[in-house]
């Protein structure tokens, strides 16, 4: 009697603190859902130690189903919560390396990247439809890091043929934006953007707003990265400032007022990268009551060592196995939510 | 069993395992935290009447409370200029106000008194399931308390960011002092008050599931034993969301995270948070904060039940419907958090979801408060101090459930969000509510407790005084929150339109100070009566329950000899053809008499 009370108790303290621990992670992947429908979210890459802690915390939870029914025949199930064990430690094993290598792809717990990405900087008319750099594609690119300033000079040329001069090796770049037609035709107004004195013949080209542009790509981080872009004139008066959040494989525009020299400076500004700190949250969460797991384990072990357990009692066995079951599943669905979700 | 052990000093008075000390340790310090939760809405109502006026008690209390500090943490005047109160501090006793009586009063002194004190008594059980647990719950509540009250005393003040501690204003330490080192400890104590409260939660579910004497079956056990059920079930359910949702505080507040903060500019430095949402603070903390509310409702439900039908000397109207509502209620509380948020720019679709789900509450409050009324209806009453507190309740629950459809209709709540309109709404139905179940369960079951009587002059006298007052500060507040009135405001001297709303507040002062003092009769009642009360007879309420067979002397075990057997439910008052007006659970069925 008192034996059936006590296993009916410790089965429904373990059952309702299961459903206490759900609630938590139902509360942590609810914040989740609701963060990510309200966009600027960034889809991490899963490391692949994510996929291989799976199926080892699978195959415990079977080693514990094994030694659930070898316990019912009264047999030893030392080997097998041995095993579920070492599985366990394994499990620690590969959520770690995940971690490291979520680090290595840059994603931090504070959202914030490391310092060691290059980005490149292009010029580009869009006026004309002319990328300023046609002739050298590289000598306009810079990679950058953290914080970077560059003079930039845009003026018009005469020749158009040669189309972009470059000072190498020199501050400032001198980008030359190739002028529309030979000699005659153009711009006469000289409240026009693209006023020049050169020309004879108003064609009706003129331009009142900054129409050229700077683009900036990102290229070596997989994540988007926040820059802060400030345009400076000759005397050092910041007349145009931008922040852009900058995606992999996409770029921003911004245009700048032709002709003129520029000091143009890139900060880079914290990364958003919340959904970074989620998958930290979810997994770190899932960890620290792994933990308990393991310690119940671990006696569970030195128990079966002592021959404690027996067809007749094997309530220790049964709630650890409930409780790592719970874990497993825990994982499982955490896993496909940041996979699939 | 053997649980009649050798108890020493310690063992039976600290470190009790013994489900009636540990109930007496929650009530005690409930009601110590209860007393500062009151002088410190004494002293912001003082604010409140007169803004800007000096007075003396303030001069007193006030000294270096949370002081105004400059860049570099030094403090900048006296914190309170003769008598004045400062801002800062202003917004710390609201917030502290707040938190002690929802969490530490309300929710630890009510449920960790009553259900510790009833449920092995009034199920048939020796202790409860695990004693050293529910040691380990009362000690980690209060370890909380102490946590809590040290935060009073730190340099920079208590948290300020109220007891819903809505970011940006608790995350970030630059806003107020009070998101300092007050905040930390805050939400340290309130880590320790969730462990409690599982722990004290997982407890009371397995012993009721399991530790039930013989008969008593799920539809035998009084209603006080459903209600706290429930709300133990809705309490495991509900705090770990507030873990969770503390958690990424905690992390945006200390390692540099974006959980909630977003583009915060702070003396023209722009802080590094980004992309952060602190909508989905509110989201995940109603998720909580609104089950928080029958958590502190549905004991006192169960113990009004419970006091009324004892001394109506009439079954409860509607058993079966009682603990049908008592379920529906916390079901539904699960589902209509998002009306705490009508104008944080929510979808006006998704908003009537909630209008929908939040009226259909309406629902089974209206079948409970039916059913206490078809239960007074026609009884022979026994107005004892403990059964006016439940027929207050009653009013309590109706005329705040009222203004209850008012805040719940999304259409209407925009007009009246955040005024003082809420404040008399939720202190009518779930503060006033809640104590007055707490003293009518504190009146009605001293004698077990104590073994002696409480006066009951003096309980007459604190009823009326507390029950006039109580409406005297609440009610008007409907009023100032029709006119506009915000509230939270440290004053609304500078809205020229609130100047004629004076008398009103000072009116409300001085109901709460007469209110407060008359509280110190009850304590005075409380503490006098168990060393001089009369002595109390074994039933004197002539109450069916189990917890009146048992001795007058407290014993750890509760019967000396066998546990009784139930035979019955435990409302047969007044039963027609029987001897006397009640028939205790342990009396067995007569031959052909059916059960109820």
């Amino acid at each position: 009697m008192e034996s059936t009370l006590k296993k009916n108790t410790s089965k429904q303290l373990i059952w309702i603190g299961m459903g206490s621990i759900a609630m938590f992670f139902a509360g942590l992947t609810s914040a989740y859902i609701v963060r990510k429908g309200e966009g600027n979210w960034v889809e991490l890459i899963l490391p692949e130690w994510f996929w291989y802690s799976t199926i080892t915390i699978i195959l415990s939870s079977f080693a514990l189903v094994v030694a659930n029914q070898k316990i019912k025949k009264g047999k030893s199930v030392f080997s097998l919560v041995l095993i579920a064990f070492i599985l366990g430690l394994l499990f620690s094993f590969f959520q770690l390396n995940g971690w490291k290598e979520m680090i290595n792809q840059g994603v931090y717990f504070t959202g914030n990247v490391p310092n060691d990405n290059t980005m490149t900087i292009s010029y580009f008319d869009d006026s004309l439809g002319i990328p300023i750099h046609v002739d050298s594609l590289n000598n306009n690119d810079r990679s950058i890091n953290d914080r970077s300033t560059y003079d930039v000079c845009i003026i018009y040329s005469d020749v158009i043929s040669s189309g972009i001069i470059l000072n190498k090796g020199l501050l400032p770049d001198y980008a030359f934006i190739p002028k529309r037609s030979d000699t005659i035709y153009g711009c006469t107004d000289t409240l026009a953007l693209n006023y020049n004195r050169n020309t004879t013949v108003d064609d009706g080209s003129c331009y009142y707003t900054c129409e050229s542009g700077v683009t900036v790509f990102s290229t070596t981080h997989p994540y988007p990265l926040n820059y802060n872009l400030v345009w400076k004139d000759t005397n050092g008066h910041a007349f145009l400032e931008a922040n852009t959040t900058i995606f992999a494989d996409s770029n921003f525009s911004i245009p700048v007022c032709l002709p003129g020299c520029y000091n143009l400076s890139v900060t880079r500004t914290s990364t958003y990268n919340v959904s970074g700190s989620f998958l930290y949250v979810l997994t770190l969460s899932h960890f620290v009551h792994l933990i308990g797991g393991l310690i119940a384990l671990m006696v569970t072990v030195i128990n079966a060592i002592r021959k404690k357990y027996s067809a007749d009692n094997y309530l220790g066995l049964e709630i650890t196995s409930i409780y790592w079951h719970f874990l497993t599943i825990l994982w499982i669905y955490l896993y496909c939510f940041l996979m699939y979700l | 069993m053997s649980d009649h052990h050798k108890e020493t000093f310690i063992t039976k008075y600290i470190f009790s395992i013994d489900h009636k000390m540990i109930a007496k340790q929650f009530l005690i310090t409930g009601m110590l935290m209860g007393i500062v939760g009151m002088l410190m809405s004494i002293l912001f109502r003082l604010q409140l009447s007169s803004p800007g006026e000096p007075f003396a008690i303030l001069e007193w209390f006030g000294v270096d409370w949370n002081p105004t500090l400059d860049a570099n943490g030094n403090v900048i005047g006296t914190p309170i200029m003769e008598g004045v109160l400062d801002p800062n501090l202003y917004l710390s006793l609201v917030t502290m106000h707040g938190t002690i009586l929802v969490f530490w009063v309300l929710t630890a002194g009510l449920s960790g008194t009553f259900a510790n004190f009833l449920i092995p008594l009034q199920i048939g059980a020796r202790d409860m399931a695990s004693g050293f647990i529910n040691m380990l719950s009362y000690w980690f509540f209060f370890a909380a308390t102490v946590v809590l009250l040290i935060s009073l005393f730190v340099h920079t003040g208590p948290a300020s960011a109220g007891w819903t501690i809505y970011p940006p204003l608790s995350a970030i330490k630059e806003t107020i002092p009070g998101s300092g080192l007050g905040q930390d400890l805050w939400l340290i104590a309130m880590a320790l008050f969730v462990v409690s409260s599982l722990l004290g939660g997982l407890n009371y579910i397995v012993t009721i599931l399991n530790l039930r004497t013989k008969g008593m079956s799920m539809s035998r056990l009084p209603l006080t034993i459903w209600a706290i059920f429930i709300t133990a079930i809705l309490g495991v359910l509900s705090f770990p969301v507030l873990l969770s949702c503390a958690l990424l505080l905690i992390f945006d507040r200390s390692f540099g995270t974006s959980f909630y903060l977003s583009d915060i500019i702070i003396g023209g430095e722009a802080l590094h948070h980004t992309g952060g949402s602190p909508i989905l603070f509110e989201h995940l903390f109603w998720f909580l904060g609104h089950p928080e509310v029958y958590i502190i409702l549905l004991p006192a439900l169960g113990i009004v039940s419970e006091v009324m039908s004892v001394n109506s000397r009439k079954p409860i109207f509607g058993y079966k419907a009682m603990v049908l509502a008592l379920i529906a209620i916390a079901f539904l509380s699960f589902i209509v958090w998002g009306h705490h948020m009508f104008i944080t720019g929510m979808d006006p679709f998704l908003g009537s979801v909630f209008t929908f789900t939040t009226l259909l509450i309406a629902i089974p409050s209206a079948v409970k408060v039916f059913n206490y009324l078809a239960t007074l209806w026609k009884a022979s009453i026994r107005f004892t101090p403990a059964m006016l507190f439940t027929i207050g309740f009653v009013s309590t629950f109706l005329t705040g459930g009222l203004t209850g459809l008012i805040l719940g209709d999304s259409a209407l709540d925009i007009n009246v969000h955040d005024t003082y309109f809420v404040v008399g709404h939720f202190h009518i139905v779930m503060g006033l509510s809640a104590i007055y179940g707490m003293f009518a369960g504190v009146y009605h079951w001293f004698p077990k407790m104590y073994g002696r009587m409480m006066n009951k002059k003096l309980g007459y006298l604190h009823f009326w005084v507390t029950f006039i007052c109580a409406y005297g500060v609440f009610f008007p507040m409907h009023f100032l929150g029709l006119a506009g009135l915000p509230r939270r405001y440290y004053t609304n001297s500078a809205f020229p339109m609130f100047d004629e709303l004076t008398d009103i507040n000072q009116l409300i002062t001085t109901f709460a100070i007469v209110g407060g003092l008359i509280q110190f009769i009850f304590v005075f009642n409380f503490f006098y009566s168990i060393f001089k009360g009369t002595k109390a007879t074994k039933n004197p309420w002539e109450s069916n329950t189990l917890e009146w067979t048992t001795p007058i002397e407290r014993m750890h075990g509760n019967w000396p000899g066998e546990i009784p057997t139930v035979y019955r439910w435990p409302y047969d008052y007044s039963k027609p053809g029987a001897e006397k007006d009640f028939i205790p659970q342990t009396e067995p069925l007569k031959e052909g008499e059916e059960e109820h």
